[in-house]
């Protein structure tokens, strides 16, 4: 399922401090154009942390320090001019928790472009179709955009999520345990999202599943206590790990 | 069966406790209610007060206070609301927020008669605004600053941080969040803190006696111009509030039907600051239902 493609982000030797106690010790890791990369670990192992200093959410807490390079298609994240409202524009995000605005589904989903200053209504009209399509919610909720975000259920409000994300049109999707807060059934509808996606985005998912990780995933990264033991196939991690530590976790020994 | 026995009586005192409060307000209420409304027609409540005979009304006392209650809010909320979103949403801990914290806790804490006195001293003789509806409506932003720059940052820190993280990851500004996400959802309870804000404002009478004045000059209601002395919006005329008549009428008044007034007068104030604290919430409930469409 690997394809070469070339690579949207190069990380490397990113460490980050919360205060003085340093939460992760120097991780390199690349990602291609298209395709899901899954992050694993144990809690505490700094996947999410990882995550989220890539599209800069790190900045709006008080005391975080990250240093490293990170290449974004060229573009250094972390560079001085770097604007983060642009950066995220290319670097959307969705949470653990379903968030979304407390307006209609279509105000949520038109919310990003409408910032953009589009104000067109068929230009709008089409992107909130399109968008709740690729979050394969569409069928579900096109006689109801007018009513509220809100009333919808768990599993429903994250698509909504992914729909407002995937309107902006990003080159890159960071998911942050996208199904850890929903029903089995909810989070296999997601799945069945991303994995409709994964050809046209790049993707990276933190997720504590490891079956998840299996289902998905083309590559996975598997990290441990601020360090990144080990990357590569999801396949070739999954059968055959080459560090111990990797085995011991994907087997159950711990975590 | 100790505990519970002692669990029984605590329950029963606590009990007694909160309905002896309810029981105050009740019974306030119900006196001044019975009192008062016996006098209240509408001759009462439109016709110009007199001072020296009986059958004066309090029409525009009750177009004072809410004139003064709209331009004080009118300057009042833009402040606190400024202050509010910049407290909750940009300050980072350090010496200055310590002390615009610590000086919005001793404002709300101000005596309103010193507020009315400083009022008195700085716009009205200082500055020589005068006794005007201007200085009352300084003065009362004063004394209702701090209380509704605590409640808007109240209303905006119940919006859960997830909020916040959702805009920044549409690549939402700082600005951009708070205007369009953290605003709107925090409207209704908001707008409930304004309008409570705004009967405590209606009722307050020690603020307003030394600048916004003890005197009621007639107005000519067919005048709108401003600038005109006897325009009912006119900034720059002396305006006794009901409050403050209730309190001028108690004190000197000289009518022969004062009590009657008084009595009336009183019934007046209580029911407009219980309908807007009652109006409060409803009005919020209806607006979150209107802005999120559920």
């Amino acid at each position: 399922m690997t394809k070469e493609n070339e690579t949207i982000l190069e990380t490397s030797n990113v460490k980050l401090w919360y205060g003085n106690k340093e939460a992760l010790h120097g991780i390199d890791l690349n990602f291609p154009e298209k395709g899901i990369t899954a992050l694993i670990g144990p809690s505490g192992s700094g996947k999410s942390t990882y995550l989220r200093a890539l599209n800069r959410m790190h900045d709006l807490e008080d005391n975080v320090t990250v240093t490293g390079s990170f290449n974004f298609k060229g573009q250094d994240i972390y560079a001085p001019t770097t604007d983060t409202v642009d950066l995220r524009k290319k670097i959307g995000m969705v949470f653990q928790q379903p968030n979304p605005f407390p307006f209609s589904i279509y105000d949520n989903v038109a919310f990003g472009l409408r910032l953009a200053g589009v104000k067109d209504k068929e230009t709008l009209d089409r992107a909130v179709e399109e968008s709740l399509k690729a979050a394969s919610i569409w069928e579900e909720v096109k006689d109801n955009l007018n009513k509220s975000a809100l009333g919808l259920s768990g599993g429903q409000q994250q698509r909504v999520s992914i729909a407002r994300v995937l309107a902006t049109q990003p080159d890159l999707l960071l998911l942050d345990e996208p199904t850890s807060a929903l029903d089995p059934v909810s989070a296999h509808n997601i799945e069945d999202t991303l994995l409709e996606l994964r050809d046209q985005y790049a993707m990276i998912i933190v997720t504590h599943s490891l079956s998840q990780a299996s289902r998905i995933s083309d590559r996975t990264a598997f990290f441990m206590n601020g360090n990144l033991v080990e990357v590569g196939d999801t396949r070739k991690i999954f059968i055959d790990p080459e560090k111990q530590e990797t085995a011991d976790y994907i087997s159950g020994r711990f975590g | 069966m100790k505990a519970k026995t002692a669990d029984k009586i605590a329950t029963g005192v606590i009990y007694g406790i909160a309905a002896s409060v309810a029981f105050v307000l009740i019974a306030m209420l119900a006196f001044i209610l019975v009192r008062g409304l016996p006098h209240l027609s509408w001759h009462f409540l439109t016709a110009a007060a007199r001072s020296f005979e009986a059958g004066g009304g309090i029409g525009i006392q009750l177009f004072n206070s809410f004139y003064l209650l709209i331009l004080a809010l009118l300057i009042s909320f833009p402040i606190a609301l400024g202050a509010a979103i910049y407290l909750n949403e940009y300050a980072k801990p350090s010496l200055f927020i310590t002390i615009v914290r610590t000086a919005i806790e001793v404002m709300s804490s101000l005596p309103s008669v010193v507020v009315g006195l400083f009022g008195f001293l700085i716009f009205v003789v200082k500055f020589h605004l005068g006794f005007s509806i201007l200085s009352g409506a300084i003065a009362l932003t004063i004394f209702n600053l701090p209380i509704l720059t605590r409640s808007i940052e109240t209303s905006l820190s119940q919006i859960p941080n997830l909020q916040r993280e959702a805009g920044a990851a549409l690549g939402l500004s700082r600005f951009e969040t708070v205007i369009h996400v953290i605003l709107p959802a925090s409207v209704p309870s908001i707008v409930t803190g304004v309008v409570i804000s705004a009967g405590r404002v209606f009722g307050e009478a020690a603020a307003l006696i030394y600048t916004a004045g003890q005197s009621a000059p007639t107005l000519d209601f067919t005048d709108w111009n401003p600038f005109n002395l006897a325009s009912p919006l006119s900034p720059f005329r002396p305006a006794e509030t009901l409050a403050v008549h209730i309190w001028k009428i108690n004190s000197e008044g000289i009518m022969p039907d004062l009590s009657a007034v008084s009595a009336g007068a009183s019934a007046v104030l209580i029911i407009v600051v219980l309908l807007f604290n009652f109006s409060a919430r409803r009005l919020g409930n209806l607006l979150y239902k209107k802005l999120t469409n559920s």
